[in-house]
Parts: C-alpha cells; sequence; structure tokens
C-alpha cells in the first residue's frame, strides 16, 4: 500500500472532492502527537463538515495516533460527525431552559417542515441537517436556534418557516452592514452593547453594525463599544448611551430598525448634509410606512430603576465587576478597570505562599460543582514534588441551563487570565491549558485574543512583568462531552484521548496531565482570584455564609420574568432570586420548583424556597449548588417528565465506563419514560430508587454519582404526580401521549388552525367549529400558539 | 502498615492494591475487567468491596490500602452491590448460556456439545457428554418424545435438528463397540442405597447414584429389567438392554430380580442395611403402600413436594409413584432428581434436588436474528436415516445432520466469569430488564476468534490487549453511554484487526464475547 492511495474503509467510504493532500497539508498545520488529535479531527471537519473515513486513515498512516485512538475519540465526542451533512445545520438546542420551553417540539417543526426522513438528521435536497445541541448557553431566549452561526431566540413552532426564510437572508444583510470603519472625530458619548453569545441570539451583532452604519453613515460623534455582558439577557439587546458630560440612557431589547432614531434622540449629525439627509430619512419614513416612527423609547429604562434596576439591586459583582462598561477585547480598559493589580502584587509583593495563604483564608471554594476548598487545593499541587507542573481551567461547562462561565470568559477573559496566572505562580506551574466547551466559540476568540494581547504586553509568555516567571497557555476546544467536566476526564480530553475518568486518588493535584501535579480550577474561581487578591480574603470572607463565602454566579433562567446571569453573595434565598431578581414567574401562573445544579442537582419545590444559596443548604434539601444553573418551573411542567429530560440527558453523556452509570442511568431513563407515555406500573417508583442506588454507589465520577438526583428530588417532593401518570394522568398536561387538543366552542372559523398545522390535522371549515383528527395530532401547540381567540384547550387523553 | 481484610491483618510495605492484599491472604475477590500486567481499568465493579466503619465502597482492583484500613469481601452491602451490578450487566446481555434444546430436554443433557463431537466422529467425548447428565441413552432414545426437538432454533429456519436420532446413533454405536465409553465413577463414599424397582425411573436413579459413589442395589419383582418398556410399542432389543445393563454393571449397581416388596423385603429391613431407600415401583395399590407403613391419603402417597421423601425417614419416592406420567423421559427425569436428593439426604444436605445454575436466555428471537445463527451452519435440510426411519444413523448421515445444528450454546458457557459472578451472587436479568433487547450479533469473518457483541460487558480488556501486544488496527471503543462498543478500529474486519494476538484477546475477555472461532476444528460446511 503506497501512502498515496490509503485503503477503503468498508463501502461507505466516499471519497468525492477529498483530498489526500488536503488532509496532509491539515497534519502539517496541526500536528502529529497523540494530544493533537481532537483538534486535527476538529480542522477536518472544519473543512468537510463531517470526518470522511479516507482522512481518518490517512490520519492513521501519517501520524504516530494509534487507530483504536482515532476511531475511539472521533465516536466519542458529539461534535464529530461521522456522515456528511447538508449545507446548512440548524442546532436546536435541548438546553433545560429550552425543553420546557418547548424545544422538543420545535426541532421535530424542523423535521416536518424539511421533510427529514425518519431516522436521518439531514433532507433530503441536502440543504439542511437538523441536530439537537446540549445547551448554546442563551437561556433566556428559550427556546433557540442556531443555524450555522446565526442564533435565533424565542422560536415558536409557528415561527419556523419564517426562521428559514430569515436565515436564508442573513449572510447578504451582515455584509452590507459591517462595511468601513468610523471616521475620525471627537466622540461626545458611546454606545455601548454587549456581543457575548446570549445578546447575541437577541440580535446584538445585527443592531452593533446598525450602530456603527449609522454614526459612520450620519457623522455622529459616538464611539460604538462592544462591552462585557451586564447578564441583563432578558432585555438583550441593549444599548446604553452614555453621554461624557453626564447622562446615560439604556435602550432594551433594540431592533436595528430602531438604532436610527435612538442615535438621533441623543448625537446631532456632525453637518448640514447629514443633518438634512436625518430629517429627510425621518420624513420619508412617514410617508412610506403606515405608522409615523415610534422612537424605541418605550424599551427604555433609566439606570437603576424599574425592572433593569431590581435585576441589579441585589447582585454583588465580583467576578462580574465592570460588567456593562469594559471592553472584553481591550487590554487597557481592563488594566485602567484595576485589571492586573492582583497579578503584579502576586508577582512583586506576595511569596507564592503568601497568595495561597490568601486563597484559603478568603473561604473560597470550586465554583465548578464540587465545592472543594480552592486554597487547599492550590496548596496541595504547591507541595507536589515535581519539576514540571500544569495549570488548568476548567470551562467546559456542560450543564444543560447553566451559561456563566461562558459570560464570564466571553465578557472577562483578561480576569480569567489574570486568575489563572496568579494560580500557576502560587504553584510553580509554567504551562497551562484552557479547556473550552465546543459550543462556546467567541469564548474560545476572546481568549484566544486575550492570551495574544496578554503576551503582547508582557502580561504572559516570558519573564512576566520582569519578574522571572515564565507561562505559556493554550486554549483547547472541547468537542463536546458533559462529562469532561470531571477532572481526570478533562485531563484525558487534553491528552488526546477519550474522556473516560479514573479513579480516584492519585488526585490530579499529585498526579494529573502527563502524570504531572496538576491544579484544575472552574472559570469563576480563577475569576474571582483578582478580586480576593486586590480587596483581601476577609472582605470576601464577609460575604456569605458560614462556610460557603462569597459570591456565586447563577445563570437565572426558566419561568421567570426576568432572566441572566447574576451574581449574588452566598445564602442568598432561592425566593429573593427568583422572586426580586428575576421578577417572580408569569402573571397567573405559580412557583413549582427552581432546579438547581441541572443534570447533578435537583429540584427545590416553593415550599422550600426559602433555602439559602449555599454549599451545605442546597444539598440538606436534595440539590447541589452545581456549576449554577438556576431553572425555575411554574405549574405548567411536569415533574416527572424533567426527571425524564435530565435521565436522558446523563445518559447521552455517559461515558460508558462504568457499568452501573452506562446501564443504570439508562434503565431509569427507560422507566421515566414509559411514565411519560402512560406506561407506568406499580411498584416503578420502588424500581427507581434501586436503580438509583446501585448508579450511585457504583459510578467513579461525579456524573454518575449525581446522575440519579433530578429522579431522586421529585420523586421525594412530587411523589402524587408520580402516581398519577401511573394511573395515565399528567397533571401539568405536558406529557404528550396523556394529553389531547380539543377545539372548543370559542372557534369561529378562522382556518388559521387549519393553515398553520404541520400534518394536516386539522380539516380546513371556513366560518364553522373546527375538529382536531385526534389520530394525527402530533401535539406540536402550533395551532394553540395561532388561534386568535384562545379557543385551542389541552385535555387528558379520553381514552 | 497494617490493613484487615475480613479479619484478617497484613502488614504491607509499600503501595499495594486492596486485591492483592486480599490475595496475599489467600481471599479471592472476583474481577471481570482486571487482567493481571495491566494497569487496572476500572469499570465493571465486580471487585468493589466495603470499608468497615464508613461503608465506603472501593474498587478493589485499583483502590490502594492504607494503614488501618479495614475491608469487608463478602459483607451482605457487598454482596448486595455486585448482585445489582450484575443485574444491570445481565439486563444488557444478549445470548444464551445454555441451548434452548438442552433447556427442552428433561434430563438437560448437553446436546450442542454432543453433536458437535458427533460431527468430529469422536465417541468417547460424545458419550461423556450424553452419560453426564442421561441414564441409559440406548434405552431412552427408543422411546423419548424429545421435547428438545419443539424448541430447537434450526426450526425456525427448516426443520429441528433429528437430535433424538443423533444421540441414539451415538449410544448404540458406543454399546456396540467391543469396549463401550464407562463413565468415571465418584470416590466410592461407603453409603450404600438400595432401590425397588428396575424401571425407568429406578435404573436412572442407580445410575446416577452410583455415578456418585454410593453402593447401589436394585430390587425387581418382575424377572426381567425395564418390564413396562417392553410391553409399549417400540422394539427395545436385548442388545441394548444388555449393552445399558453391563455399564451399571461396570458402575457397581447390584440387580436382584424376582424380589418383591413385601414381609419377605420390607422398606424397614432394607433400611436397616441402608443409608437410604428409593421406591421406584411406578403406580402402586394405596392399601399395597399403606401395609408397607407409608402414610398413604385420598391423593395418593404422602410425600415432601420436591424431594419426594415420604413419611417414613430415609425412604424415598420417585417415578410414577410419585406422579404417574407416560412419557418416558418423565421417569428418567424423576430417577436423575431423586438420585441427587438422595445423595443430599445422606451427606446431611439440604434436599433441593438437581442445582440450579445460572442460565441467561435471550428469548424469543427477533425478526432477522434467526438468519444471523443461521448463516454459519449447513443450510442442508433435515437428515433421516437411509437405512429406515425406524433405523440408525449411517457415520456420514450423523456428520452432515451434525452440521446443522446452530451452536445456539456459549461457546464460554463453562468458563464465563459473568456467569460464574452470576450464579454466585444470584443476580437476575429480569430485575432490571429494558423494554427491548438489543439484536443478537455474530461476527465470524474467519478470524481467529468469533466475537458476539451482545455479550460484551465494555470492560475494555480486548481494547487493552490489542493496544500493548501492537496490533496495527486492534479493538477500539465506539461511542459512548449505553450505546459504547468495541469494535475492531476504523471498519476493518476481525482478521484485519486480530493478525497476531486472537487468542490473547480470547483468554483476557471475561465473557463469551470473543471466543475461539471453533475449538473442535469443525469443519466448514460445504
Amino acid at each position: 500500500m503506497t501512502l498515496s492511495e490509503p485503503k477503503q474503509v468498508g463501502a461507505a467510504a466516499p471519497s468525492d472532492g477529498i483530498s489526500v493532500s488536503d488532509i496532509d497539508a491539515i497534519i502539517a498545520k496541526v500536528g502529529q502527537r497523540p494530544q493533537d488529535l481532537v483538534p486535527l479531527l476538529q480542522a477536518v471537519q472544519r473543512r468537510y463538515n463531517y470526518l470522511p473515513p479516507i482522512a481518518l486513515e490517512r490520519i492513521a498512516q501519517v501520524t504516530e495516533i494509534a487507530p483504536a485512538e482515532i476511531t475511539g475519540v472521533s465516536t466519542f465526542y458529539s461534535q464529530f460527525r461521522l456522515q456528511p451533512v447538508g449545507k446548512h445545520i440548524i442546532k436546536t438546542c435541548t438546553g433545560t431552559a429550552c425543553h420546557v420551553a418547548g424545544a422538543p417540539v420545535i426541532d421535530d417543526t424542523f423535521r416536518n417542515q424539511l421533510l427529514i426522513p425518519a431516522g436521518s438528521n439531514t433532507a433530503p435536497n441536502n440543504e439542511y441537517t437538523a441536530e439537537k445541541v446540549a445547551c448554546l448557553g442563551c437561556c433566556m431566549l428559550a427556546p433557540v436556534v442556531q443555524v450555522d452561526e446565526v442564533i435565533y431566540g424565542n422560536v415558536a413552532a409557528a415561527g419556523v418557516k419564517d426562521l428559514l426564510l430569515d436565515f436564508e437572508s442573513t449572510d447578504k444583510k451582515a455584509k452590507r452592514a459591517d462595511q468601513g470603519e468610523q471616521r475620525d472625530f471627537t466622540p461626545i458619548g458611546v454606545a455601548r452593547i454587549c456581543l457575548c453569545s446570549s445578546c447575541s441570539a437577541g440580535g446584538a451583532k445585527e443592531v452593533h453594525s446598525a450602530l456603527k452604519h449609522f454614526a459612520r453613515e450620519m457623522g455622529l460623534p459616538v464611539q460604538v463599544k462592544d462591552v462585557a455582558c451586564t447578564g441583563v439577557s432578558f432585555e438583550a439587546p441593549r444599548v446604553e448611551i452614555v453621554k461624557f458630560n453626564g447622562g446615560r440612557h439604556v435602550h432594551a431589547r433594540v431592533k436595528s430598525e430602531d438604532v436610527r432614531g435612538i442615535l438621533l434622540e441623543h448625537f446631532q449629525p456632525a453637518g448640514w448634509f447629514h443633518r438634512t439627509g436625518a430629517k429627510l430619512f425621518g420624513f420619508l419614513e412617514q410617508l412610506l410606512t403606515d405608522d409615523s416612527w415610534a422612537p424605541p423609547a418605550r424599551f427604555s429604562t433609566d439606570v437603576r430603576s424599574g425592572a433593569d434596576g431590581q435585576f441589579m439591586e441585589s447582585q454583588v459583582p465580583l467576578v462580574t465587576e465592570h460588567s456593562g462598561e469594559l471592553d472584553p477585547k481591550s487590554f487597557d480598559d481592563y488594566v485602567d478597570h484595576d485589571g492586573y493589580v492582583a497579578l503584579k502584587k502576586c508577582l512583586e509583593e506576595n511569596k507564592p505562599e503568601e497568595t495561597v495563604k490568601e486563597v484559603m483564608d478568603s473561604g473560597l471554594r470550586g465554583r465548578g460543582g464540587g465545592g472543594f476548598p480552592t486554597g487547599l487545593k492550590w496548596q496541595i499541587t504547591a507541595a507536589s514534588k515535581g519539576d514540571l507542573k500544569y495549570v488548568v481551567c476548567n470551562g467546559d461547562e456542560g450543564d444543560p441551563g447553566a451559561f456563566m462561565d461562558r459570560m464570564i470568559l466571553e465578557s472577562f477573559p483578561f480576569r480569567v487570565l489574570e486568575g489563572m496566572t496568579i494560580a500557576a505562580h502560587s504553584i510553580g506551574a509554567h504551562e497551562g491549558y484552557l479547556y473550552i466547551r465546543a459550543e462556546y466559540p467567541l469564548a474560545t476568540e476572546r481568549i484566544r485574543n486575550a492570551i495574544a494581547v496578554s503576551e503582547e504586553r508582557g502580561y504572559l509568555g516570558k519573564d512576566i512583568l520582569g519578574s522571572g516567571f515564565d507561562l505559556k497557555l493554550t486554549v483547547v476546544e472541547g468537542a463536546g462531552a458533559f462529562v469532561c467536566g470531571e477532572e481526570t476526564a478533562l485531563l484525558s480530553a487534553i491528552a488526546g484521548g477519550r474522556g473516560m475518568p479514573e479513579f480516584r486518588p492519585p488526585y490530579p493535584a499529585v498526579s494529573g496531565l502527563f502524570g504531572k501535579p496538576t491544579l484544575i480550577n472552574n472559570v469563576e474561581t480563577l475569576g474571582l482570584v483578582p478580586w480576593i487578591i486586590r480587596n483581601g480574603a476577609e472582605r470576601f470572607g464577609a460575604l456569605g455564609t458560614g462556610k460557603s463565602k462569597g459570591t456565586k454566579t447563577f445563570a437565572l433562567a426558566g419561568k421567570v420574568k426576568r432572566g441572566g446571569l447574576i451574581e449574588v453573595p452566598m445564602g442568598m434565598s432561592l425566593r429573593k432570586i427568583v422572586n426580586d431578581i428575576g421578577g417572580g414567574v408569569g402573571e397567573g401562573r405559580t412557583l413549582k420548583a427552581v432546579l438547581v445544579g441541572g443534570p447533578s442537582g435537583g429540584c427545590v419545590p416553593a415550599s422550600l424556597a426559602d433555602t439559602p444559596v449555599d454549599y451545605e443548604a442546597l444539598k440538606s434539601v436534595g440539590a447541589i449548588m452545581g456549576s449554577g444553573g438556576l431553572v425555575v418551573l411554574d405549574d405548567t411542567d411536569c415533574m416527572v417528565d424533567i426527571a425524564r429530560y435530565f435521565l436522558e440527558f446523563s445518559q447521552d453523556e455517559s461515558c460508558g465506563k462504568c457499568t452501573s452509570c452506562r446501564i443504570g442511568t439508562m434503565r431509569m431513563r427507560e422507566v421515566l419514560e414509559r411514565l411519560c407515555n402512560g406506561k407506568g406500573r406499580q411498584g416503578d417508583m420502588k424500581l427507581l430508587d434501586e436503580l438509583a442506588e446501585i448508579t450511585i454507589e457504583g459510578s467513579l465520577c461525579g456524573l454518575g454519582t449525581t446522575a440519579p438526583n433530578p429522579a431522586l428530588t421529585t420523586m421525594k417532593y412530587f411523589r402524587e404526580e408520580y402516581e398519577a401518570h401511573i394511573n395515565g394522568i399528567c397533571p401539568a398536561k405536558k406529557c404528550m401521549p396523556l394529553i389531547q387538543y380539543f377545539i372548543t366552542e370559542t372557534c369561529f372559523g378562522c382556518t388559521r388552525c387549519a393553515q398553520f398545522c404541520p400534518v394536516n390535522a386539522i380539516p380546513m371549515n371556513p366560518y364553522n367549529h373546527h375538529i382536531i383528527e385526534e389520530g394525527l395530532c402530533t401535539r406540536c401547540d402550533i395551532c394553540n400558539q395561532v388561534c386568535p381567540v384562545d379557543a385551542i384547550n389541552v385535555i387528558d387523553l379520553c381514552k | 502498615m497494617q490493613v484487615t481484610i475480613d479479619g484478617q491483618a497484613l502488614e504491607a510495605d509499600g503501595p499495594l492494591t486492596i486485591l492483592h492484599a486480599a490475595r496475599k491472604l489467600g481471599i479471592d475477590i472476583p474481577t471481570m475487567c482486571y487482567m493481571d500486567n495491566y494497569d487496572p481499568f476500572t469499570s465493571c465493579m465486580i471487585c468493589t468491596v466495603e470499608v468497615v466503619g464508613t461503608g465506603q465502597k472501593l474498587p478493589a482492583c485499583t483502590a490502594q490500602i492504607s494503614d488501618g484500613m479495614e475491608i469487608a469481601t463478602q459483607s451482605e452491602a457487598v454482596r448486595k452491590f455486585r448482585k445489582l451490578t450484575l443485574d444491570l450487566l445481565l439486563s444488557d446481555h444478549v445470548g444464551d448460556c445454555e441451548a434452548p434444546c438442552r433447556r427442552g430436554c428433561g434430563v438437560s443433557m448437553d446436546i450442542p456439545q454432543m453433536i458437535r463431537h458427533v460431527e468430529a466422529d469422536d465417541l468417547d467425548k460424545a458419550m461423556e457428554v450424553v452419560r453426564a447428565d442421561m441414564a441409559l441413552p440406548s434405552v431412552l432414545e427408543r422411546f423419548c418424545h424429545a421435547p428438545c426437538e419443539t424448541p430447537c432454533r434450526r426450526g425456525q429456519y427448516d426443520e429441528p435438528i433429528a437430535i433424538k436420532d443423533l444421540t441414539r446413533y451415538a449410544s448404540d454405536r458406543d454399546l456396540q463397540r467391543e469396549a463401550p465409553w464407562i463413565p468415571e465413577r465418584a470416590v466410592l463414599s461407603g453409603k450404600r442405597i438400595a432401590i425397588v424397582g428396575a424401571g425407568s425411573s429406578g435404573l436412572s436413579a442407580a445410575y446416577f447414584l452410583a455415578l456418585k459413589g454410593h453402593a447401589c442395589t436394585v430390587y425387581e419383582k418382575g424377572t426381567r429389567v425395564l418390564d413396562s418398556l417392553h410391553t409399549r410399542d417400540g422394539e427395545l432389543p436385548e442388545w441394548v438392554v444388555e449393552g445399558e445393563l453391563k455399564v451399571l454393571r461396570a458402575l457397581g449397581v447390584e440387580i436382584h430380580l424376582s424380589k418383591e416388596l413385601g414381609d419377605e423385603l420390607s422398606p424397614s429391613q432394607l433400611m436397616r442395611d441402608s443409608d437410604a431407600l428409593l421406591l421406584a415401583m411406578g403406580q402402586c395399590d394405596p392399601e399395597f403402600l399403606k401395609s408397607l407403613g407409608l402414610k398413604v391419603d385420598d391423593k395418593g402417597l404422602v410425600t415432601k413436594k420436591g424431594s419426594g421423601l415420604t413419611s417414613v425417614p430415609g425412604v424415598f419416592a420417585c417415578g410414577n409413584l410419585l406422579k404417574p406420567d407416560k412419557r418416558v423421559i418423565r421417569s428418567f427425569a424423576s430417577g436423575k432428581h431423586s438420585a441427587f436428593v438422595v445423595d443430599q439426604f445422606v451427606n446431611g444436605h439440604s434436599l433441593i434436588g438437581i442445582p440450579d445454575y445460572y442460565d441467561h436466555t435471550m428469548g424469543k428471537l427477533k425478526e432477522g436474528e434467526i438468519d444471523t445463527f443461521v448463516e454459519h451452519a449447513n443450510k442442508v435440510g433435515r437428515q433421516a436415516p437411509a437405512a429406515g426411519k425406524t433405523e440408525v444413523f449411517a457415520i456420514p448421515e450423523a456428520q452432515l445432520e451434525s452440521t446443522r445444528c446452530l451452536h445456539c450454546d456459549c461457546r464460554e458457557k463453562t468458563n464465563c466469569d459473568l456467569r460464574i459472578n452470576s450464579h454466585e451472587y444470584e443476580a437476575s436479568q429480569k430485575h432490571f430488564k429494558g423494554p427491548e433487547r438489543a439484536t443478537y450479533a455474530f461476527v465470524n469473518q474467519d478470524a481467529g476468534a468469533v466475537y458476539e457483541a451482545g455479550k460484551c460487558i465494555k470492560c475494555g480488556c480486548c481494547v487493552h490487549v490489542t493496544n500493548k501486544e501492537g496490533e496495527e488496527f486492534g479493538f477500539a471503543f465506539v461511542g459512548r453511554g449505553f450505546d459504547l462498543k468495541t469494535t475492531i478500529s476504523l471498519g476493518k474486519t476481525l482478521k484485519e484487526g486480530l493478525v497476531d494476538v486472537a487468542e490473547k484477546v480470547v483468554q483476557s475477555c471475561p465473557t463469551g464475547a470473543l471466543s475461539h472461532n471453533e475449538k473442535l476444528g469443525r469443519p466448514k460446511p460445504e
């Protein structure tokens, strides 16, 4: 066999358009070592949109990577596709917030709309491939769909058709809007907008382009600045106009068509030509449209008052300090906002052991879920013998319904790097890795930018700030595996392998990456370090409760009026978070439970909403702090469905190594599925208890030992709902096989439901009462969404 | 440092896993995914032990001992943990330990094993299999209604294997040899057993009791053995009876004809000279039984359910006396069962009869699965003896018929850690049964091993062995979660993946997922 003619693999080896020299070029660029495997596969997939067998063969031939590793790794991570895909990829987010907001129906609707056959993901014309994705981290805009690089928020099944039409014109729009740079001028103010993934899902990129476009076109003396996210996702996109002579105005839920008006409200065009143009524009607009142009002031909120103010009021920003002002891409801006003060202190004044002591004294505990004392971890790693040590930042936030780490990485990349540099210096590491989830491209981009700039400025790399201390940081992109959040799995993933956890001890602090002592800290943990160093352990410890010090960020989502990224002192009650910050549940709804900690956590029922957010208190009610996802549920949510949802997630994400996690989570999922399908049996709850027991006891890592929590806590607090399901009734009317749609006498025959029904289950009958054919109905809820007179009722399935 | 395992103390220096510490003390901890000379993979969790005091569960293959540690390897909690772990594995295990024919056989003869020996024309080995479970096969196979052939999977493709004809072929040919195969008798026990009645059940019991090393004396009131069979349809040639009696005699069984139970030969008298008495006289007049001092009610002889123990200590009943049944194999089966009960009685054990052994079953075949089974068997139709329906197969006929067998039994059924542990911890395949079992898979591809993916427990042994031994492709993990599988890397065939290490991989596999391509050197079907 010659090298230029790799052997064909089986029958399915389409070699069309795939050239060996392209693959060789990728290998030459990326590398040949075992730890280069994931980046290699990612590069191949970027090139071909999937992993052609011929490419895998080639990698096996010319690199030192074993075929078993290539097969093992390419089938382990959810990012990798082994089959060709359509031209565009639709990813429906199935995170918790999206799930409760109806994501399963959205995915089904795309498939129906695009005529994707059962068992396949790709439309027959190869235009689109529909996939589900674990969590896009835009929970407050749920349900969220990503088509190629465009994120759509608040998607409804009835709007799927329009979404696709919109997508097809998106690329052109984006190109048109972003031409040229701003002219030289002396700005008298700044328009601030966040471009993080959440805000982008709300349309921030378009608004940002429009801001730049109009500012340039009309010669307005305004600087357009992208800033760190305020976390106020429920108002995204949000434009804050700050005039240097004072005065701040916030415009919420801005659309690109509003931008011109907003800018003109605050700034005068530079010359006569522009001024006239602006007026003419308004005049023409009035002529050409029905309504006169209404300023977007209806969304405007003054800072620190109204909804926005309440949202911010109870928060204490430490890791999110200077949100809304800081340009996440600007090193200088970070330095201007106390950036690198802590690092300088550590390099110039503190001895490493003093830094460790400061962190220890602060009471900081791991923010990734485990809650292990951070200072102790640093101390153990510092004490481990070895000339080579590593520091690793765990940014593999995979909990569906959590996006704190993404926000921090996207909005405060320099802060994370500063914390990491301090950690490395304290333990004596000169190399470090940031492992960032595949679904967070912007976070990766901004961290890469921050590393490059910091190296340029001497804050990373050789001889940092002349101290003689070296640190080389590398970004490793995850490829889609929740279990890689577990530290031993994470290390295996960085080394290029399957993310399969290992028995501990030995802990990574003693034997970690490539067998060397390794400090692994979560993004938020590292992001808090600069604040602690700058302000002292005492001030940090003054916040929070007995064993839970400082602040904690949460991704507040689900059925609250105001959701987003929040940072609150430890010890605040869930009720206060839901009501004061979140504005409570929707009109006419009641709070049912708060899901804390995602698939590893549990549900805290409304009756226990006074539980403080504190590691021990949450544990005592059956939940865990986890990474900090808070999904609020109201009376329309089904607890059995929630448990089923989480077990499905854990099962999909189990690495499959430990018997009890591999099979136990599957059996739990199956029992919950049959309950949701009305096929439950007496004794199913006992069976779930038994399965939970062995899954917890027999699993090596946190995924398995916590996976049963959602089932256990929902069974504990909502037993009667399980019993109802055994009897074939879903009290929340959520489980599709247990409900049916029914049109009441209110129907006056407008035919909207019949027009929108994607499966023709409602015969068109103008001016008459419409009827749903039960056998055809897929319970997609579109009729309910489009009915103008609220004539659609959801009732228990009549048997 | 010092550790205590199951109450035994061990002084150890240097790092040591709990498993190795236990081995130093001669304490056996079950393992499946662990291999000596390899890093532990810690996947199956069967080696889990308990830390006394904290109740913490640790995988013994990986966790290291620490000073003062106290470990329990067989506590109730540990046994329950292992049972539940096995229950989970079994809920995802596709295959049969024993073949459906063997389960259908009244005396549980290992039919497929016999068939493979017939195919290889190894009569000694075939008879060793037959006589391990069946008494007087040449007699039985002239009367048996062949309950084994009904469940025979081959019947789902065309017709069942001619099991009865093959068994008769083997045993008749054996008896006609100058030196028929005689089973090995256990060490003499010194126990004496009296058996009344030389019919099917009595002689069957005598055979198995003799195999267990007991001295058996059979008393028959008639003038010939197996009298009732002579009166029924079907030939029972004298040479067959004589041949089978020779085997019984070789095992030390004494038969006294024309000895009737009564005043001259009373149960109490027999009990004085024996350690147990087994009544196998067939259906009897209740008054007669009463006269012997046995308790009788309106349903007949009063016995303990399951053991056949009568109201008189040490006196047991079997066969038609216990429960009339016209099917001859039922009498043979009853005699065999009673032999186990009586053996247990004389040894002071509890009377459970033939002990059950864990036997995994895949249940009804799903659509298309029969093709997977037939793929590697000869597709020729069912053979009949050319000499006539009542005649015996000629050698080539028997061999040809044998090639039709689908080998439904597991190739590793006597050597499977999953089965052995499931038996030990009384695991159940039903406890955590899923809604649908996976499809049975069988891969041959002319490699040195055959691969049945449904029997894989994802322990990773094959992956680690092929990797360490430097196979170019070898096994890889594929996928994750419940769908985790092991297959040959990069879609290569089994043969391409197992060039040098087929034998080592088969040795490393704790279950029947990977087994020798054919232990018996079975010729390729035409």
